[in-house]
């Protein structure tokens, strides 16, 4: 019996010591973060019942409109500009995912959708006839869920009211290297179910109305095809100017059927329906319903103060695409790695000890992901609380990153070290050392520090060492840790296999 | 009604005698006492702005679940998942020189390596030894979920101390 079949006693044992170290408690900022967090509550209360109350009054008027009384939806409706934004939104995008705030909007876009939509997914047989049947939570309970540290779709998700059908949810994606993003509501089949259509509201910025590959890689996006994709032969494709400033373009793939409208304030919705390319299946949308729905959804406003160019698009050299089996084939290298870096580290802090080493790669499952050999060292010094200090070595091999300092306010990647983008109070530095661009990031809290230094090397690899430990530790200085850096030796790996037009 | 200097003394003595507790199970769940203060300094923070609202008898189990949804809530920060990217060990994971550590390391790391439900999970059942009922509580879930998170977990960390055996050296 190996020892981790037991792994439930392992972890025990594993247990680490947790004996509180001493820290002051600032309570009075914990009280004064206390009162403002309540004057916020009663604002964003009473605020959030007087925008449902509109809200809501809007949608109910619009949905008569819609399956009523006869009176063409967009005469209802109205598309007003968005104010001017003084550059092209197609080259721009937003720093970050939306913050997850109260959206004092999704009770109301929801019932937009379910308006629009609903009836037509379930007599299509795209969703079952009660897979509507759910109930919003009530602000308070979403309210108290928030109070106990959630996000506003957390609460939402963990009061059992996210991933339902027909139902959105933010979403962002990442364009040009993860410089910006792409902001909008997302909204399917629900969790688990087959994903036979998506809804997606796009607030402006980074996309074009131009037809083309809707795929992830170009940018500008492009919000719909004109191409074959569905299957091997192009679709029959319109596009529409209506009256009201809005653009109507659809694609019928025959087994498939997608739609855009861009609305006057430079947003856009679109969707995309399997009747049942790749199953055969018989789910039924004929065009006429599919144009009606999407007309029927009103122009959602969206906040665009953080919307900004893209500028020059970083060229940053390519990730590699994640490998199952690229661990065990880099294991030869990461050792040989850190056997180099090992004695290298040996003589500026005799005694130092290697924890573990290992390759590992840096991103999400199935993408694009940076290459790197991760070890971790006890260092041959106590802290001032007789701790033993430790450091992390990470080597960064080329391919996926940019060397530097990520530029304020930006989201960090592509780089590998980004300051004032986490809650710490963090300070960095970049410097050049015979050629070399070091980049050092500190944060403290009491009297404990935290220190990590970043070198670049011309030949496109990097290494950062990371630290931490309390009080004053001669032989681990801040600049004994620079110094130490800038010894340690380039990582083993195969330059032209790394090597990039 | 409790006048707002009762209320302010009630919340800094609840405060005085929960914090060691609080950064405990703070610590626990991150691995690093920076975020664990992060982490106690907000949960206190949210508690105070519902001191009102709160049992006086709950609110240590109250807080306990604030704390780990604030952890939660750092673990779906872009910067913090950079930070424990996947197979580092934290380094500022203090660990006292003892037989064994190395191992230890390694469970820390693969306990690391789960989603962040399934690490608190584990770490409120097996390092807190809390009973299912009451992770259920502070995980705001039922106990049927703590038990099958306890099992996937588990699992899971037994797959990945399994394959680490080999490539991993110390």
């Amino acid at each position: 019996m190996e020892p981790q079949d037991d792994t439930g006693a392992l972890l025990r044992q594993a247990r680490p010591d947790a004996t509180p170290r001493e820290a002051p408690l600032d309570l009075d900022s914990i009280l004064r973060g206390g009162y403002r967090a309540r004057r916020r509550h009663r604002a964003l209360i009473g605020g959030a019942a007087t925008a449902g109350v509109a809200a809501v009054a809007a949608v109910l008027a619009f949905s008569v409109g819609v399956f009523g009384l006869g009176d063409a939806p967009e005469r209802r409706q109205e598309f007003p500009p968005g104010d001017p934004l003084g550059f092209d939104p197609a080259q721009a995008g937003y720093p970050g995912p939306a913050p997850d705030v109260w959206d004092e909007r999704q009770p109301a876009l929801d019932e937009a959708l379910r308006s629009a939509f609903g009836d037509l997914a379930v007599d299509g047989g795209f969703l079952d006839a009660d897979a509507l049947d759910y109930e919003r939570p009530a602000d308070e309970e979403v309210q108290d869920r928030m109070d106990e540290g959630m996000g506003y779709y957390a609460a939402l998700a963990e009061l059992g009211y996210r991933d339902l059908p027909l139902q959105f949810g933010p979403w962002s994606s990442e364009a040009t290297e993860a410089q910006v993003h792409l902001l909008g509501y997302v909204a399917g089949a629900g969790d688990g179910a087959p994903a036979v259509f998506e809804i997606n509201a796009l607030a402006p910025g980074g996309w074009t109305a131009e037809p083309g590959p809707t795929g992830t890689e170009a940018f500008p996006r492009h919000l719909i095809s004109d191409e074959p994709s569905w299957t091997g032969e192009a679709p029959e494709f319109s596009t529409e100017e209506l009256d009201d400033g809005r653009t109507l373009m659809v694609a019928d793939h025959g087994c498939a059927l997608d739609a855009a409208v861009v609305y006057p304030n430079g947003s856009a919705l679109r969707s995309s329906w399997d009747l049942g390319c790749p199953d055969g299946a018989a789910r039924e949308l004929s065009v006429a319903d599919l144009t009606e729905a999407m007309l029927a959804m009103p122009q959602i406003e969206y906040d665009t103060s953080a919307l900004a160019p893209v500028g020059d698009v970083l060229d940053v050299p390519d990730g590699w695409p994640w490998d199952e089996g690229w661990e065990a084939e880099a294991a030869g290298d990461a050792a040989a790695t850190f056997d180099a870096a090992t004695n290298a580290l040996g003589e500026h802090h005799p005694g130092i000890e290697l924890l573990s080493s290992g390759p590992s790669q840096r991103g999400d499952e199935g993408g694009q992901v940076v290459h790197a050999f991760s070890g971790t060292y006890r260092l041959p010094y106590e802290d001032e609380e007789d701790i033993p200090v430790t450091a992390a070595v990470t080597y960064f091999l080329p391919g996926g990153w940019l060397p530097g300092l990520a530029p304020e306010g930006s989201g960090g990647a592509p780089y590998l070290v980004a300051c004032g983008h986490s809650d710490k109070d963090d300070t960095c530095e970049e410097m050049e050392v015979a050629g070399r661009t070091v980049v050092t990031r500190t944060f403290g809290v009491g009297d404990s520090h935290s220190y990590g230094v970043l070198l670049y090397d011309p030949a496109g690899w990097a290494v950062e060492l990371t630290s931490a430990y309390a009080g004053h530790v001669e032989g681990a200085t801040f600049d004994d840790l620079v110094e130490t850096v800038l010894s340690l030796p380039a990582p083993v790996y195969d330059p032209a296999a790394y090597a990039q037009d | 009604m409790k006048s707002k200097e009762q209320q302010e003394a009630e919340f800094r003595s609840f405060a005085l005698a929960q914090r060691d507790a609080l950064r405990r199970q703070a610590y626990l769940l991150s691995g690093d006492w920076f975020e664990a203060d992060d982490i106690v300094q907000k949960a206190l923070t949210k508690a105070f702005a519902v001191w009102r609202r709160i049992d006086p008898v709950g609110a240590p189990a109250y807080v306990r679940r604030i704390v780990v949804n604030m952890y939660l809530s750092h673990r779906r920060l872009a910067w913090v998942r950079r930070e424990r990217a996947s197979d580092d060990v934290s380094p500022s994971r203090s660990e006292h020189p003892q037989e064994g550590v190395d191992l230890r390391l390694e469970v820390v790391a693969a306990l690391d390596r789960l989603p962040p439900r399934q690490r608190a999970t584990l770490v409120l059942r097996y390092w807190e030894d809390l009973s299912v009922e009451d992770t259920a509580e502070i995980m705001g879930c039922s106990a049927g979920t703590v038990k099958s998170q306890c099992a996937k977990g588990l699992g899971k960390m037994r797959e990945i101390l399994a394959d680490a055996a080999a490539p991993v050296r110390a």
